[in-house]
């Protein structure tokens, strides 16, 4: 990606999607630079499985490029972009649920996680492998909630987006917003609670 | 009300991003997760990828020109197709489809196809009752009666014709057995029953209503239908004619004793 002048990195993201608009190509890249770590993260912690989510986000950049006329200044950009991702999210999760099918890489993960359960305190693990079989435990913890919940707990607890954005991207009112918070957290708590008790 | 449950609950709760949410376990948690991020060439894949959009966009732009090319779903060919299908063979079978007759005029049918036998010819039955005469002109061995009295007297003709139409109808009971009662006839045809029945006034005349009569009496309704090119429309015409005449010979009937009235 070529370097990008210092006016266009220091734009919004509405300015840059105006400039984008009427024709500038590097505005684009600009906004791809600022937004696909963030995205790649959201979808991930909804999906549960990086490939999906690699492409779950290269489409909702193809869909920003391809749609870039349908979006009014008024709104918020980063808004638009997560209710993209967050439609193209669901959608997979439901044509997954119509397959049913489990991916092997989280295959993999289960079968993995039968072997973490049969504990054996004569090998303590590592500090790093320990972590990583914890954030294993938290994300499966997450998979296992309702999608509608985990949504907003994602959007909520790992994005930190505000209610405002949060009812922006969902298309969901406050109390409803609030309220799926706190049945997930809740169901999380239950499902963490050896984590949590540590 | 509220539209759901999750929303009933919202004034009972207390806010989430509020200082007492903040230090929720849970959130703790979450937020200890790594942040994931995209590999190094996701950007590169991308523009690819939008580049392929681009010339797939080009390619579909040369037939933009062609109406209704670029936007038909998949489905609309077969939905089409199975439109036209089902119009043609529904007009097709309207076409070959008899109408059914209204249920008064139904003709009642034999279950068994045995019992319809076909409605004897005049010439088959002239000759039957001609070689049965002469069996018995042969078994009483004398001159008969017809060459005796002679053809020229006019009552010896009607005597003839009624004896002849008697030998006829004698020679079709046997074979034949009506499919339809008698009503069910008179109800289908009642104007060659009433040529049947009408008066003899001489040979040729009875000759012709003992061929009507038998036809009527003798040959089933099916054989008949054929014979007389029966349809449900023509019955009804009938009907309907016969219905006018009648209501036509009421209102002579009736001028004539207004003409009368007067003068008495």
């Amino acid at each position: 990606m070529p370097e990008h002048p210092p006016t266009v990195k220091g734009a919004t993201d509405e300015e840059l999607m105006s400039a984008f608009q009427q024709g500038d190509a590097t505005a684009f890249n600009v906004i791809v630079g600022r937004y696909k770590d963030r995205l790649i993260n959201f979808v991930f912690r909804y999906v549960g499985n990086y490939d999906d989510a690699d492409d779950i986000v290269q489409e909702t950049f193809v869909r920003v490029y391809r749609n870039r006329d349908l979006f009014q200044p008024v709104a918020k950009f980063s808004t638009w972009m997560y209710t993209i991702a967050t439609n193209l999210a669901k959608t997979e999760l439901r044509r997954r649920r119509y397959r049913m099918l489990v991916p092997l890489s989280r295959k993999d993960e289960y079968d993995a996680e039968k072997d973490v359960e049969i504990a054996d305190g004569r090998y303590p693990a590592d500090g790093a492998a320990e972590r990583s079989l914890q954030q294993d435990f938290i994300q499966r913890a997450l998979d296992a909630i309702p999608a509608k919940y985990r949504e907003v707990v994602v959007l909520c607890d790992i994005q930190e987006l505000s209610y405002e954005e949060i009812c922006g991207v969902t298309g969901l009112n406050a109390g409803t917003v609030k309220s799926r918070l706190n049945r997930g957290r809740a169901q999380l708590q239950k499902l963490l609670k050896d984590l949590i008790d540590e | 009300m509220f539209d759901t449950q999750e929303e009933s609950t919202e004034n009972s709760m207390t806010d989430a991003n509020g200082d007492g949410e903040k230090g929720h376990p849970v959130r703790g948690l979450l937020k200890s997760l790594p942040r994931v991020d995209a590999t190094d060439d996701f950007e590169v894949r991308l523009q690819r990828r939008i580049a392929e959009e681009e010339s797939r966009k080009d390619r579909s732009g040369i037939l933009a020109w062609l109406p209704g090319v670029r936007r038909i779903p998949v489905f609309a060919y077969s939905v089409v197709s199975v439109m036209v299908v089902g119009i043609v063979s529904y007009f097709l079978l309207m076409r070959t489809t008899p109408v059914a007759p209204p249920p008064h005029e139904r003709l009642v049918v034999p279950e068994n196809k045995e019992e319809i036998v076909p409605a004897p010819r005049v010439d088959d039955l002239r000759k039957k009752s001609d070689s049965r005469e002469q069996r018995q002109r042969v078994a009483q061995q004398g001159p008969s009666r017809d060459e005796v009295s002679g053809p020229s007297s006019s009552k010896g003709n009607d005597l003839k014709g009624k004896q002849a139409e008697g030998n006829i109808l004698e020679a079709a009971k046997p074979s034949e057995k009506p499919v339809t009662s008698k009503t069910d006839i008179q109800k289908n045809e009642p104007a060659s029953v009433k040529l049947a029945a009408a008066p003899v006034t001489n040979g040729n005349a009875v000759a012709r209503s003992v061929t009507q009569g038998l036809n009527a009496a003798a040959g089933t309704s099916a054989m008949y239908k054929v014979q007389r090119g029966f349809s449900p429309a023509n019955d009804s015409a009938a009907r309907r004619d016969s219905v006018r005449l009648d209501s036509l010979r009421r209102l002579k009937t009736k001028m004539k004793y207004l003409k009368k009235k007067p003068s008495d």
